[in-house]
């Protein structure tokens, strides 16, 4: 018995620390609460058009797939300009002019939050990492020497007015925390009644388990009309 | 219903098949949970084949459309992103039931005579299953799948005369590309039928020499008890329980089972700072990293891979079952285990001290427990017998053995 909980103990280590597998550097992530509600993600995508989306495409984002985060289909008519419904979010910025501009192409948002240890929290510590150095230059905590401007002008903002700054960009994390799964509602809504369909079915599996292992309980000769 | 029957039974003995191999198959009372593994991998092979198989009908295996045919299978295929998690959560829970599967298989002896075959089909299977991974793992075409299959490939460049050749023929060009993807993609769509095909054999092989049980002394017949209705209830709880786990993991954290840096679509100018397969490839990946010369370290990780189908001959010891009489071998197994556990660790640390010495040190030890094993199981009979503390059935089915052999050799 004190192997199996050995074993046991040691499994269970593994698979709650196996995000960690993944070594990246490291980053001091802010101690901030990332809301996943699509309020806050409809708030977020405002922002992201308005200010990324200069740069930077979300290419598995449709215009129609804004209507999921609450967005009415007027709202959308009126964000997605010439495009379609069916269009990707792209950027504004052709690829040939970001590269020249920045010596590389901005990458696409739409998994960033996934392609970061850390996820949408990474973001918004990126996003309110900047600060000015010694040598007035503004750099940043997360990813120093980046060449991504600081579009929200953090690095210079004090005050109530670096407190709304915040706020806009926990929004952006809370979008782009959508943005990389938006299935993720609907499978924890799923995720309720297939485990409690199945924990109820386990119950029974035991019960009759239990019924019928009772027929050879305590008997020497369990099987007798085979032998 | 029984018309039907008798009318099929004409043409094809299935009657006969569910009596031999479910309500007339006698199975040892005693099976405790560790014997549910087996069925559990056979679950995990089904689902990986059917969710596979719904998969591979969006999946686009070209390096211009592999990563974005991944993406609309998670945002516009019907549930596709289902599909898609349940499969890459259960490449990790099919390694995770093999590897209790041979965890309760090295305890308790169940390599020993007269199941080498079952061992040794269960060591392929090991590898076909290592193998199905790893090319899965490219599908997807993030910076990870890439740049490990980079690595991975480019070691059998080490190996002497043949390397080179080799290289370029896993990887159909000079380098991981299209063709790489190419046929990766149709290997990882074959290997699992030829582990089906290998799994009935597995079975066959089963049902020839019938389970092995926990206290390792073959069990007397009269206190077998037919596979149904017994271990089909048994092995279904399992079932379920399992699914919680592995579905609670599904439906509640799919993410942590895939690496931040392979939702990054691969770019061969980028390399990531750092290159780690997943978890079930670690210990191995330690094992090869320790060891500086690369065809030495490809071999030494060969080995540990493979070293398992010696068992039945390095465990000299005549004490039937494994930990269960043995202390010294139930000890050594533990302490192997946690080497296994040290050794995944490393795998996933960067290549710089302490960590290389660690995974030196431990990848002496992981091969110490095989290669001591003669002598030890032995030394351990020896002493055991000495200290008189063996039950009296252990005695009595050493001693038949031993008449056994004596008279086959006389004969």
């Amino acid at each position: 018995m004190k192997n199996t909980q050995r074993i046991l103990c040691a499994l269970g280590l593994i698979f709650s620390v196996s995000s960690v597998w993944a070594a990246a550097v490291k980053v001091e992530l802010a101690d901030v609460e990332i809301d996943k509600s699509y309020e806050a993600a409809k708030r977020g995508a405002e922002t992201v058009m308005a200010l990324c989306m200069s740069c930077h495409s979300l290419k598995y984002i449709r215009y129609k797939h804004l209507m999921d985060i609450g967005y009415s289909e007027d709202e959308v008519n009126a964000v997605r300009g010439a495009n379609d419904m069916e269009a990707p979010l792209m950027a504004m910025m052709p690829p040939a002019g970001a590269k020249a501009a920045f010596g590389m192409v901005p990458p696409d948002l739409s998994l960033m939050a996934k392609a970061r240890v850390g996820g949408a929290l990474y973001v918004y510590t990126l996003m309110a990492g900047y600060y000015t150095d010694e040598n007035d230059q503004v750099d940043n905590h997360a990813m120093p020497g980046t060449k991504m401007p600081d579009v929200f002008g953090y690095a210079s903002l004090k005050g109530a007015d670096r407190q709304a700054a915040e706020q806009k960009i926990h929004d952006v994390a809370s979008f782009l925390h959508w943005t990389q799964d938006p299935k993720e509602k609907e499978r924890h809504e799923l995720g309720k009644y297939v485990l409690g369909y199945l924990v109820l079915l386990s119950i029974l599996a035991y019960l009759l388990k239990k019924a019928v292992w009772a027929r050879i309980k305590g008997r020497t000769h369990p099987w007798p009309d085979k032998h | 219903m029984k018309g039907v029957m008798a009318w099929i039974d004409e043409r094809f003995p299935l009657s006969a098949i569910i009596r031999h191999e479910l309500t007339d198959y006698p199975v040892p009372r005693n099976l405790n949970y560790w014997w549910n593994f087996g069925s559990l991998a056979g679950l995990m092979l089904v689902i990986q084949i059917l969710t596979g198989l719904f998969l591979a009908m969006h999946y686009k295996a070209d390096i211009g459309m592999a990563f974005d045919s991944i993406e609309h299978m998670m945002r516009d295929v019907n549930y596709g992103w289902l599909l898609r998690y349940i499969h890459s959560t259960g490449a990790s829970a099919f390694f995770a039931v093999i590897f209790l599967h041979m965890g309760r298989t090295l305890y308790y002896g169940c390599y020993r005579k007269p199941r080498e075959l079952m061992m040794w089909t269960g060591q392929i299977l090991l590898l076909l299953v290592m193998g199905a991974a790893f090319m899965g793992y490219l599908l997807p075409w993030g910076q990870m799948s890439y740049w490990g299959a980079t690595v991975i490939t480019e070691l059998f460049g080490a190996l002497p005369v043949v390397g080179e050749s080799i290289v370029i023929l896993l990887r159909g060009d000079f380098v991981v590309g299209d063709a790489t993807l190419t046929r990766f993609f149709v290997l990882h769509y074959l290997i699992p039928f030829l582990i089906a095909g290998l799994v009935v054999i597995h079975l066959v092989a089963l049902h020839t020499v019938k389970s092995s049980n926990p206290e390792g002394v073959p069990q007397p017949e009269k206190d077998a008890i037919p596979f149904h209705p017994y271990y089909t209830l048994k092995d279904f709880l399992g079932v379920c329980i399992f699914l919680i786990i592995f579905l609670g993991l599904v439906f509640y954290s799919p993410s942590s089972f895939i690496m931040a840096d392979n939702n990054v679509p691969a770019d061969a100018m980028k390399t990531p700072p750092s290159i780690v397969p997943e978890w079930y490839f670690l210990p191995f990946y330690a094992i090869l990293r320790a060891i500086p010369d690369t065809l030495s370290g490809v071999v030494a990780m060969g080995v540990a891979t493979v070293i398992f189908a010696a068992l039945p001959f390095l465990d000299r010891s005549r004490i039937p079952g494994g930990g269960r009489f043995r202390p010294v071998y139930r000890w050594s197994f533990a302490a192997f285990v946690l080497v296994v556990i040290a050794l995944a660790w490393l795998g996933a640390q960067a290549a710089e001290e302490p960590y290389v010495t660690l995974s030196r040190i431990l990848s002496v030890l992981y091969f110490a427990f095989f290669l001591t094993l003669p002598w030890v199981s032995r030394w351990e009979e020896k002493w055991l017998l000495q200290r008189g503390t063996l039950p009296k059935e252990v005695l009595d089915y050493m001693e038949s053995e031993e008449k056994k052999a004596n008279n086959g050799g006389q004969s």
